[in-house]
């Protein structure tokens, strides 16, 4: 108990008091998470992650679920404790800083917001920890400026469970935010939400992120939502960092076949080929195109909007099905000697029949390294 | 086929009745176990109202004749004529009942904390050796702790009465059963703003436990209320707990009526608290012992 | 959790009093208990002194020998003394003809109570679990013997059956018939062993339904309503729904109340004291109905005698090898009977 207290005492020191937060620069040099179970077996969740995550931005951290982004967001916390590797904030190297030293708040997947207190408790909870004490009207001020900047000002005296997801959420943001934290970070922050209400609280977030001039990182597996309000996403799977960029960027220019097929909804279609003295062929033979690449099988990558009735390269497909979906017509096609269907997406102005071969167009395709993924053009 | 499935008229009627004939039987099964139960209740209440005139009698009836309320003042009387003051008793038990439960939540709040939060060596082994002692029965202990409050020149203490029974394991699995249903991320949520272990049980697991610290105390209570074989053992006549205050000195007055009104006044007197209690806390206590049962 | 914790400090220091007291009256007890069991012609007490006299403290507290002494302090000696290692405790208890009967009527109690309280307590559990009105009010009462004091109830029992103005002797002769001399004599005729263990039993099971019920009811509260609803398509007769779908479903539940009325009944002791008055049967004899666990309390009541606490021992052991032998054979027959 008394080792805490002093830990707690020198806390103070860095813990900002005033509202006026500079926003700070996050750096991760190659940082690894290797955990090992009680059979000695050893799993990398994280590994030889390097970013920079700039001063007041916001970054989403995209993968599938085990791919190791919860797990770095938490290591970004101080609750993990990194194999390998350094995590700055500014100049400062936090790597072993206990996450209440380090200035972060951590909004959680579940909110984790404590039901046994009231709103207004739950937004104190951090204050309350920092000594020497606060007066309690400026905690309370604290809070109630927390909460009128994420819209719940009026629910003060609520519990948590009298209150709608979002607006849970918007608790949880408060908390986290109220000891003016350098750094944000959320966990799945729309992923316990339905549907409309992911909409209205991603704004939300961008706004207040704005606002705030926070540095904030957030880990997701929803594309869509990482697209929509980050400045720059950041790709893993397997612990290992895939591509860092805009996000029209990461969508446009995937550096390999995993980034390909994760964003994009509906997903891009793979193709088996093959390059055959410079001519990218499919396997039934048909010539696609001429390339500048070594000969080798391939993955051919097109996005169901890079289709088009008329213009472009040309491919013999057998229109299976259509679909009008509105404002376009999604076409089911099948190519023959492959399994699998090719999804067109088409303007529905232009019209189309079902069951019937055509010469399908497409503006665009990217290749892939049928073994490694890698992009090869 | 449509025809076959559909009922007649008669048939419907029939159904009908035979129906509300089972519902009769059900609820007469269960009215006559209901009185079952409450009799006793009501025979004890009543004995403790007869006049003795009445009770001199063989013929007795199902109401008594005279409401006797004095006998409660003359059961009480009785006691301290053989040296026992009622009140003392009473007190002796809520006093014991207090201490030991206070007692008993804080070291299996602890020890279950223990188990539930925190990382150390040796852990699940040691909460097995705890669980095992719960296939033991308690007589086992009793001779030995006996031999051991004696020794320590204890008897007749209330440390006696208590200090064996301020720990629980039953209690500690209980506890942890419930600890561990709170989720990670609030013990997370809590350490990012620096929270301490400790601090966080007191603040978020306790208050989290409620429900759970409610059904130990209440079920710890009454086992002092009911605590009959060790204070048997340890109390001289000062420190006297309820049940051994009833059968020391209202026993083996079966023969005289005079005084089977007295001996009934005050096993009146000794369960009429306790069901008030329950009365109020119906839902708690319920809920409590069944979710303890079930936990085997 | 935080996986690079290490908070064995803390955890000890959460901990200490838990250990401490289980390391006294847990811990010690059970090798205390096993090795005095083995130990014959055992006994031991406390020198003292208080300045000028010393004397003899037997392990209740009683002075049984002192002689004047000069010395300074106060206890000064912790003594035990015991003739022999082996299996004398257990070989002198299993001769004791009070020991014998004790295990036959334990037995007895064990094997009549426990079928009856747990199939009463099923059917009751049912037939609540049946209807809708009035469902809370029966609830209540049939858990109301659970909060009683066992003594205080016990001697209502007894009231209740008192030959002389019990009210079952008036009911009896209201019915025209005679008075039966239950737990007293009457008449001139003593009260029987069967009448004795009847009005036990009787109390017993009143004593017992209250927690059988309340386990039963909210295990059959948690089981998916669409069962029910599946045989009600079928018209399933009631008692097939009970034998089929209800037992089977509850099975885990009936077998865990099951081992734990094997285990209590086979520790009686308090409802047969309080029924008899602080003894272990009718006062023509008064150990017609004692328990195992009467027998070992016994022991420790008679402090003159050098041997008993070693015999309480051992008859101790005896109760919890039981105990352990059934409830191994239960886990075992329920593991291949319980449905879950």
């Amino acid at each position: 108990m008394e080792t805490e207290q002093k830990i707690e005492e020198t806390v103070v020191q860095e813990t900002p008091k005033t509202s006026e937060q500079q926003s700070v620069e996050v750096r991760l040099e190659g940082l690894s998470k290797v955990f090992v179970d009680s059979t000695k077996k050893e799993t990398k969740a994280v590994w030889d992650f390097n970013v920079v995550i700039p001063a007041g931005k916001l970054i989403g951290l995209l993968g599938p679920s085990g791919c190791g982004k919860s797990t770095t967001l938490y290591m970004i916390a101080g609750l993990h404790k990194p194999s390998g590797g350094k995590i700055f904030f500014g100049e400062d190297d936090v790597t072993f800083m206990p996450p209440e030293k380090r200035g972060i708040g951590l909004v959680f997947q579940n909110y984790a917001l404590f039901p046994h207190l009231t709103v207004k408790q739950n937004i104190l909870f951090p204050l309350e920890n920092i000594r020497p004490k606060m007066p309690k009207e400026q905690m309370l001020a604290m809070a109630q400026e927390m909460a009128e900047l994420v819209h719940i000002g009026d629910l003060m005296d609520r519990k948590p469970a009298q209150l709608s997801g979002g607006q849970q959420q918007r608790v949880a943001i408060a908390r986290a935010l109220v000891k003016k934290p350098k750094v944000l970070l959320l966990d799945e922050p729309l992923s316990n939400l339905d549907a409309r209400l992911r909409l209205q609280t991603r704004e939300e977030i961008r706004r207040i992120q704005k606002e705030t001039g926070i540095t904030t990182v957030f880990v997701t597996h929803d594309q869509e939502e990482a697209m929509s309000i980050s400045d720059e996403i950041v790709v893993m799977n397997y612990g290992v960092q895939q591509q860092k960029d805009e996000p029209q960027k990461v969508y446009e220019e995937p550096v390999n076949l995993f980034v390909a097929k994760f964003l994009g909804n509906p997903p891009i279609n793979v193709i088996d080929g093959i390059v055959e003295n410079k001519q990218l062929k499919l396997i039934n033979g048909q010539v696609l195109d001429h390339v500048d690449i070594e000969d080798q099988p391939v993955s051919i990558g097109i996005r169901p909007e890079f289709f088009s009735l008329d213009d472009g390269l040309k491919m013999d497909v057998y229109v299976d099905m259509v679909e009008h979906i509105g404002r376009d017509t999604m076409a089911l096609c099948k190519i023959e000697g492959y399994e699998n269907t090719v999804r067109a997406i088409i303007p529905s102005y232009k019209k189309l029949e079902a069951n019937q071969l055509i010469k399908i167009g497409f503006r665009r395709y990217f290749v892939f390294n049928k073994e490694t993924g890698e992009r090869l053009k | 086929m449509d025809q076959e499935l559909m009922l007649t008229e008669e048939e419907l009627r029939k159904y009908k009745i035979k129906k509300t004939f089972a519902n009769i039987g059900i609820y007469a099964f269960l009215v006559i176990f209901a009185l079952f139960i409450i009799i006793p209740f009501y025979w004890m209440l009543a004995t403790a109202l007869r006049s003795e005139a009445e009770l001199q009698q063989t013929q007795i009836s199902f109401f008594p004749k005279d409401w006797v309320f004095a006998n409660f003042r003359t059961a009480i009387q009785y006691a301290s004529k053989q040296g026992v003051n009622f009140f003392k008793v009473f007190w002796n038990t809520i006093l014991v009942g207090l201490f030991t439960t206070a007692g008993t939540l804080i070291t299996t709040v602890l020890a279950a904390f223990a188990f539930a939060r925190l990382n150390f060596k040796g852990k699940e082994v040691i909460f097995s050796i705890f669980l095992a002692t719960m296939m033991i029965p308690g007589e086992i202990f009793v001779i030995s702790n006996y031999a051991t409050i004696s020794s320590w020149g204890l008897k007749d203490t209330y440390i006696a009465l208590i200090l064996p029974f301020i720990t629980s394991v039953f209690y500690i699995f209980f506890l942890r059963q419930t600890f561990r249903q709170i989720p990670n991320e609030l013990y997370l949520a809590a350490k990012v703003d620096g929270t301490g272990d400790f601090k966080y049980l007191w603040k978020v697991m306790i208050p989290m436990a409620k429900s759970t610290i409610t059904s130990i105390t209440i079920l710890s209570m009454m086992g002092s209320w009911n605590a009959y074989v060790w204070p048997n053992l340890v109390s001289g006549k000062n420190h006297l707990l309820v049940s051994n205050g009833l059968l020391s000195v209202y026993k083996d007055i079966d023969g005289t009526g005079t005084i089977l009104s007295l001996q009934m006044a005050a096993a009146t007197m000794v369960t009429i608290p306790l069901l008030i209690v329950f009365l109020l806390l119906r839902k708690q206590i319920m809920r409590g012992v069944s979710r303890s049962g079930i936990k085997g | 959790m935080l996986e690079y914790k290490n908070d064995i400090w803390k955890a000890l220091l959460a901990l200490a009093p838990t250990l401490l007291l289980m390391a006294v009256f847990t811990f010690y007890p059970i090798v205390h208990t096993v090795v005095t069991a083995f130990m014959e012609g055992y006994s031991y007490g406390v020198w003292w002194s208080n300045g000028n006299t010393i004397g003899w403290l037997d392990h209740y507290g009683e002075t049984v020998m002192q002689s004047s002494y000069d010395s300074s302090g106060n206890l000064i000696g912790f003594t035990q003394t015991y003739v022999g290692i082996g299996f004398g405790n257990f070989t002198s208890i299993f001769k004791d003809p009070t020991f014998l009967a004790a295990l036959k009527n334990t037995a007895i109690m064990v094997i009549v109570s426990v079928p009856i309280t747990v199939i009463i307590g099923l059917l009751i559990s049912v037939a609540l679990n049946s209807i809708k009105k009035l469902q809370g009010v029966f609830q209540t009462i049939y858990f109301l013997p659970y909060v009683t004091n066992t003594i205080a109830l016990g001697l209502v029992f007894s009231v209740l059956f008192s030959s002389r103005n019990g009210l079952i002797n008036s009911f009896i002769e209201a019915m025209g018939g005679s008075r039966v001399a239950w737990i007293t004599p009457f008449g001139g005729g003593n009260p029987s062993y069967f009448t004795c263990l009847f009005v036990l039993m009787v109390y017993t099971v009143w004593d017992g339904l209250a927690f059988k019920i309340l386990v039963f009811l909210s295990g059959m509260q948690s089981i998916d309503k669409q069962y029910y609803q599946a045989a009600q398509i079928d018209s399933t007769p009631r008692w097939r729904v009970f034998t089929k779908i209800t037992v089977p479903l509850l099975s885990p539940m009936i077998a865990y109340i099951t081992i734990t009325s094997f285990i209590g009944a086979f520790k009686a002791y308090s409802s047969v004291i309080a029924i008899f008055n602080g003894r272990y049967g009718p006062r023509s004899n008064p150990n017609m109905l004692i328990t195992v666990v009467g027998y070992t309390y016994d022991k420790l009541g008679k402090m003159s005698n050098v041997n008993e606490i070693g015999r309480a021992c051992a008859s101790a052991l005896v109760l919890f090898a039981i105990i352990m032998a059934i409830t191994v054979v239960e886990l075992w027959i329920s593991k291949k009977k319980v449905h879950y």
